[in-house]
């Protein structure tokens, strides 16, 4: 955990709980998905300049799959979930028998990698929502795969119009030889953070 | 081959300095040429403009701020307004609806275009000429200038680097 100027260490250490919390609930979420064992082997939270986040998230040109949702009710505000392409596609893979699905392009895969993002994206709007007992609701997730540059850029405008730095979550998820990191980015609206600390007890 | 981040300006005299900017998504990259100084600069901004906002920042992160300050840099190096030409690219938007609404003019959704057409005022208001441009749509791009030779490029996944 990395302490910042704009948060205390308590204020940090809570929020690095919720990314604990939602990577413990992303874990399990998806051993019963893919029908194999998958545990948390990292996480951290860290406050990140939004300069920075791009280098983060394996290089602006890296492939990535990207899901975008927006959190609603008690607290405003978006949170992105980054994982490389090629670890997302190993891990739907998982899903289905071998042979089953040979094709990365076939709709059949894509719906299988949108399920993979979108458990991996809603743990941490679970965790949120579970460990501020804060009501929370969340729009319709939108998944793209293209570069981490660009899939982040969206979500560093909304947090760059008022801050310079954006909270990073970081994760790396163990299933058998298959190692996969993800990124949770959580950019909540100015207020909304305030709401979010005092839920916290911090 | 310099990289310019998010909020960054690079410029050069230098012949064989490639400037690049990386993973454009809603941020936008503007390359601006001049072909008789044979200098070049690119900037990588994010956000159309630094009145919306009350906690500013860096100016670098604002199309109506950053714009002049790079063409300023461009005339320190020898530049002259009247041989500069500006290419651009970026402004996707990524995520078109991500409020889960109507996706409005004014929500994030939407940030890519009003960069596109706040950097066009800006350079307008400056009286630099924009020769070309590969912006708007729904995937990422990378823009690379070459200051030996003024020319620009564009890339995405999967497709041909093609000049603009």
């Amino acid at each position: 955990m990395t302490s910042s100027p704009e948060l205390s260490h308590s204020q940090m250490a809570a929020l690095e709980r919720v990314g604990r919390v939602g990577s413990e609930l992303a874990a399990e979420s998806l051993s019963r998905i893919i029908g194999r064992p998958l545990r948390v082997a990292a996480s951290s939270a860290t406050l990140l300049p939004f300069q920075k986040v791009p280098e983060v998230l394996g290089g602006p040109e890296a492939e990535v799959v990207g899901i975008y949702l927006a959190i609603h009710g008690a607290v405003e505000g978006r949170i992105l979930l980054v994982i490389p392409a090629d670890r997302a596609y190993a891990l739907t893979h998982r899903m289905y028998e071998p042979g089953e699905v040979k094709d990365a392009d076939s709709p059949r895969f894509r719906v299988g990698v949108t399920l993979v993002a979108d458990v991996l994206a809603a743990s941490l709007l679970s965790a949120l929502s579970g460990t501020t007992r804060l009501p929370l609701y969340s729009t319709p997730t939108q998944t793209v795969t293209d570069m981490a540059g660009a899939i982040s850029s969206q979500l560093l405008a909304e947090a760059g119009a008022h801050s310079e730095n954006v909270l990073v979550y970081r994760c790396r998820f163990e299933c058998g030889e298959l190692i996969a990191e993800a990124h949770w980015l959580l950019a909540p609206a100015p207020a909304s953070m305030n709401t979010i600390l005092e839920a916290l007890g911090v | 081959m310099f990289n310019v981040g998010i909020a960054e300006l690079k410029t050069s005299r230098d012949p064989g300095d490639t400037l690049m900017a990386l993973g454009l998504g809603s941020c936008v990259a503007v390359s601006v040429y001049d072909s008789a100084a044979r200098v070049g600069g690119v900037l990588h901004f994010m956000l159309p403009c630094a009145k919306e906002h009350e906690s500013r920042g860096s100016p670098l992160k604002f199309a109506d701020t950053a714009v002049p300050m790079l063409l300023e840099e461009l005339e320190r190096l020898g530049g002259a307004r009247g041989n500069m030409v500006a290419r651009l690219a970026g402004g996707a938007s990524m995520f078109p609806n991500p409020g889960g609404g109507a996706g409005s003019a004014g929500s994030s959704g939407d940030v890519g275009r009003r960069n596109v057409a706040a950097d066009h005022a800006s350079l307008a208001q400056c009286g630099v000429r924009v020769a070309g441009e590969e912006t708007g749509g729904h995937r990422g791009r990378t823009l690379k200038l070459e200051i030996g030779t003024g020319r620009t490029f564009v890339r995405s996944i999967g497709e041909p680097e093609k000049e603009i």
